[in-house]
């Protein structure tokens, strides 16, 4: 009995280091490209262990656009994060505690909203941008943005909100608390949690968007995403500096996921697992 | 009717719901604006012969484009794609999603690390995970190919057979989105009451048994959210195919997402591309209905 536990146990190491080696090696394999020089990423048989060098980080971080590709996506996340937490949180709690006229077909609404298809909103709206002169601007991209990012903060922060008992709340508005004073002094603690998920995955979200940045944005508003794929246009076969590149654009991303990554499975599931 | 068991005058309580309806205006606004407009614009165009290019010319054509779309060959293929590339890419991610929770849930030391590295390919832009494995996969050069030719294996051409471009689009897409499976899941048996657990199996049943019996149908539900969600990003998948293939070769890969865009802004016929948009965003929102309706029935 004792035997096969150890058995098992060691199955489930293999198969779960299996999956871990799948998933990492290719994230190990652009971080080493991205050490290596041009020469020796186009090397036969592969270096898998390059020496340490950031020669590629300097020379991408030098080129003439990298600084505003990285302003505007910067920009583009911070804004449409957070007005989108704000919005949404605000709008999430007046779903769960307003019981308006309405209500149930607005949050339905919201809801339906998070399964439209991108691709099917961006052209028309490439066409009224064109019209009212948002394109290549970065209000209009951070509009595309909140647009994407609302109804998934409202769907949350309801699931979230709905697990804060109305009793609390109550008291406080005895005691001469206001809806804004419960809201902020109570129910946002209370599923402050559930709240840093949502918000890191929307920034995550903005700061990895490709569509709208693709087709609303002219030289003006370029990100890093799509820096990244002009970049592979133009180049073809540099793949030390794509890797470099890629690096860049994934590590925020992948760090922040990381700071939340308990949390991550409730921010995910769209109420589905309270965090 | 939670408002009225609140001690307030009718006053105050009509004060507090303007108060609230303005908490929610701004939501409400901003996505009317920019997704029901552009939808009926969208819908609006595509019954004209539009051309991106000569718009001063445009006319309405009736059904045209609704008939072009069902008798073309290519949006044929388009469609058929989109349905095989959303099919087995959903299937294949819930099945080794649902695997890999269940072994990482068995896992006591180093647990962090193991959800830590099956989650990371999700929080990635699918442009750098299109960037990467086109890299790994590439034929002069990639190192998939190397160590296939150290197991004497002769790799194929990822991205130029027609056939294996469509199953490296689709490995590439289960790669990256097992880990939302994977995440639901685990997050699912990890806030499981063990008590049913424990008592089977002090009652002798086994591992397949209690799978069966007990887990699978508490993370049910989640599978089901997880395989509807990936459904929808699959079907309207855009990013890393486009960085990967384009559609290619010719419109092997070429699935409704990469039409719109290629209608619209290779071939400037807007009119063709909106009908495809309006059929894409009515299978969704029979798909949005299915899972709102659960959500809400759930709730009363």
């Amino acid at each position: 009995m004792k035997k096969n536990k150890v058995v098992l146990k060691v199955i489930c190491y293999l198969f779960a280091s299996a999956m871990a080696l799948i998933f990492l090696f290719p994230l190990f394999w652009t971080l080493i490209t991205s050490f290596k020089s041009y020469r020796m990423a186009f090397a036969q048989p592969p270096v898998f262990f390059p020496p340490i060098d950031f020669s590629n980080y300097v020379s991408y971080l030098s080129r003439g656009d990298f600084m505003l590709c990285l302003r505007n996506s910067l920009v583009v996340t911070l804004v449409s994060a957070s007005v989108s937490v704000v919005l949404g949180v605000l709008a999430a709690y007046a779903l769960v505690r307003g019981n308006l006229r309405g209500g149930n077909a607005m949050a339905m609404f919201m809801l339906a909203s998070r399964f439209v298809p991108p691709v099917a909103t961006v052209i028309p709206m490439y066409m009224i941008y064109r019209k009212i002169g948002l394109y290549d601007t970065l209000p209009g991209l951070i509009l595309l943005h909140l647009a994407m990012d609302i109804p998934y903060v409202v769907w949350m922060m309801r699931g979230f909100f709905q697990e804060v008992p109305l009793a609390v709340e109550e008291a406080s508005w005895i005691e001469g608390c206001s809806r804004v004073g419960s809201l902020a002094r109570i129910v946002i603690p209370m599923s402050k949690a559930g709240l840093a998920a949502t918000g890191v995955l929307t920034m995550i979200f903005s700061w990895n968007e490709f569509l709208f940045a693709m087709i609303m944005g002219g030289v003006r508003t370029k990100t890093l995403p799509i820096s990244m794929a002009m970049y592979m246009g133009e180049t073809g076969i540099e793949w030390h500096m794509m890797a470099t590149a890629g690096i860049l654009v994934l590590l925020p991303a992948l760090i922040f996921s990381i700071l939340v990554h308990r949390n991550l499975g409730a921010g995910l599931s769209f109420g589905a697992v309270k965090g | 009717m939670t408002l009225l068991q609140t001690p307030k005058k009718n006053k105050r309580a009509s004060k507090d719901t303007l108060l609230l309806y303005s908490f929610l205006m701004p939501s409400l606004i901003i996505v009317f604006a920019m997704t029901v407009v552009p939808l009926c614009y969208a819908f609006f165009l595509s019954f004209q012969d539009y051309r991106l290019n000569k718009p001063q010319f445009a006319f309405f054509n009736g059904l045209n484009n609704y008939i072009e779309m069902f008798t073309n060959k290519a949006v044929l293929t388009s469609i058929g794609n989109t349905v095989f590339y959303t099919v087995v890419s959903v299937s294949a991610s819930v099945v080794f999603g649902l695997l890999a929770a269940l072994i990482v849930n068995q896992i006591k030391t180093g647990k962090s690390f193991y959800r830590i590295a099956i989650f990371a390919p999700m929080m990635l832009s699918s442009v750098v995970v299109g960037v990467i494995w086109k890299f790994l996969f590439n034929n002069q050069l990639g190192i998939v190919g190397y160590i296939l030719s150290q197991m004497n294996i002769a790799a194929p051409d990822w991205f130029g057979n027609p056939r294996w471009a469509m199953a490296s689009i689709i490995m590439v897409d289960v790669w990256q989105w097992t880990s939302y499976v994977f995440l639901l899941c685990l997050a699912g048996l990890e806030s499981m009451n063990m008590e049913p657990v424990e008592s089977a199996r002090i009652d002798g049943a086994n591992a397949v048994q209690i799978f069966w019996h007990i887990k699978l149908p508490t993370i049910l539900p989640l599978i089901q959210i997880a395989a509807i969600f990936r459904f929808t990003w699959a079907f309207r998948g855009f990013d890393s195919i486009f960085t990967l293939t384009k559609g290619g070769p010719g419109i092997a890969t070429e699935t409704m997402a990469i039409s719109i865009w290629r209608y619209a802004f290779q071939q400037y016929n807007i009119g063709l591309s909106s009908s495809l948009s309006v059929l894409m965003f009515a299978i969704l929102m029979v798909l949005a209905m299915l899972i709102l309706r659960k959500t809400f029935r759930k709730e009363d």
